[in-house]
């Protein structure tokens, strides 16, 4: 038994002395070298990520080199060693960096998705809310226009209410606005100052437009075609505009309050006889369809 | 008792590995020539070229000199060489397709910044 063990023994030295070409001795400069930078790749954990079959044979080589140092074979050996065992490290790092930078355009691809997708709901979102505020601002319009149709049929039909309470006087919708006519007004001949008969009339549509205090108003003036068509000009601005003094003195703003003559045109109904001629000799009030906008003046 | 009959066998192992290492290869390594050879070329069709100019030089030129030592029958230094070379193409290759990928990883990021911006 003893002399089994000594036999064992012998051959370890033998092969020893056999290998041992050198001296035995310790990791070189280089390899520690090799062996931090094969340290510094195992922090940066990607290495050990991406590559791990090469990096780990990197490590074998590393240890296969360092075990040649120790047990002393030839320098060069031991060299050509250390020289496969470094460029297995960089393969196997600059493998990890190819994988890695695949994964990263990968990623890109799904991301470029989520970024294209975010950005496709948000126009949505952004039209939908778009749809929403336009429906609300139509449909404000739409009630709007409702309530001023309203406003302006039930201001007609407190129009032709009190026009059938008063004699000699109508009152139409138009499209210029509302028209109420003061047909056969009575001024003093030649005059364009009203009869008292007529200055209640006209104080009686000064408390209709009282109730529309926001609508414009146009007194328009007109005469029958007796005399020169100057002097018919004249009279007729003058006529209006005793109309509109006498409205302002029953108290509308006269800021609303704007007079125009025209003389003998427009005419409503023939010269040639007497009924006709009177016909032509009116007043017309012209109130605004809508509030805050002019009345517009007939073309001269 | 049993540990000391297994020294034995692990001590004879031991010599004929020395004894191995220490004789010349008789046959050409003409396996690893023809990987080397490939490796090369397919270093080259990924641009290691350009990618790594060293590596693949030195590559290539100790293919070069693997054949001249195979020619002299000079069969394990012609090992050698081939061995360096294999791992400087296989390096080489590595390096250049490293490059590529991280270049095409870069255009993508700047593209997908460009688009978030745009959005």
């Amino acid at each position: 038994m003893s002399n089994k063990f000594s036999k064992t023994v012998l051959l370890g030295f033998v092969s020893f002395a056999i290998s041992g070409c050198a001296t035995m001795q310790e990791p070189t400069n280089e390899t520690i070298a090799l062996q931090n930078q094969y340290m510094m790749a195992e922090q940066q954990s990607y290495v050990e990520k991406y590559a791990p079959l090469e990096f780990e044979d990197a490590k074998k080589m590393i240890e296969k080199t360092k075990k040649m140092e120790k047990s002393g074979k030839s320098e060069e050996l031991i060299e050509h060693q250390r020289y496969l065992a470094q460029k297995k490290l960089d393969t196997a790092i600059e493998l990890a960096k190819e994988k890695r930078a695949q994964e990263r355009v990968d990623n890109a691809a799904l991301n470029r998705k989520d970024v294209l997708l975010a950005a496709k709901s948000k126009e949505l979102n952004e039209a939908q809310d778009e749809a929403q505020r336009m429906s609300k601002r139509a449909k404000l319009a739409e009630r709007e226009a409702e309530e001023a149709r309203e406003r302006a049929k039930e201001m007609s039909a407190k129009a032709k209410k009190m026009a059938a309470t008063l004699t000699d006087i109508s009152a139409t919708d138009t499209e210029r606005g509302l028209v109420i006519t003061m047909g056969s007004i009575l001024f003093e001949l030649n005059e364009s100052e009203l009869k008292s008969s007529s200055k209640n009339t006209v104080a009686k549509i000064a408390d209709f437009l009282n109730q529309y205090p926001e609508r414009d108003v146009l007194v328009e003036g007109f005469t029958d075609s007796t005399g020169s068509s100057d002097y018919n000009q004249t009279l007729s601005d003058k006529r209006a505009k005793a109309v509109t003094a006498l409205l302002a003195g029953n108290g509308i703003d006269k800021n609303r309050l704007n007079a125009v003559g025209y003389g003998e045109s427009y005419p409503a109904a023939t010269n040639d006889t007497q009924l006709g001629r009177q016909k032509n000799r009116r007043v017309e009030i012209v109130v605004a369809h809508t509030d805050n906008r002019a009345v517009q003046v007939r073309s001269q | 008792m049993n540990s000391q009959l297994m020294k034995l066998p692990i001590g004879a192992i031991l010599l004929s590995f020395s004894i191995a290492a220490c004789t010349t290869m008789s046959q050409p390594p003409n396996a690893l020539l023809s990987d080397v050879e490939s490796e090369i070329k397919m270093a080259q069709s990924v641009g290691a070229r350009d990618a790594a100019p060293v590596s693949y030089r030195s590559a290539t030129e100790n293919l070069k000199s693997a054949k001249k030592a195979i020619e002299n029958h000079e069969f394990e230094e012609a090992r050698i060489l081939l061995e360096k070379s294999l791992a400087d193409a296989e390096y080489a290759a590595a390096k250049a397709r490293s490059e590529q990928a991280q270049s095409a990883s870069n255009q993508v990021n700047e593209n997908l910044e460009a688009l978030k911006k745009a959005l």
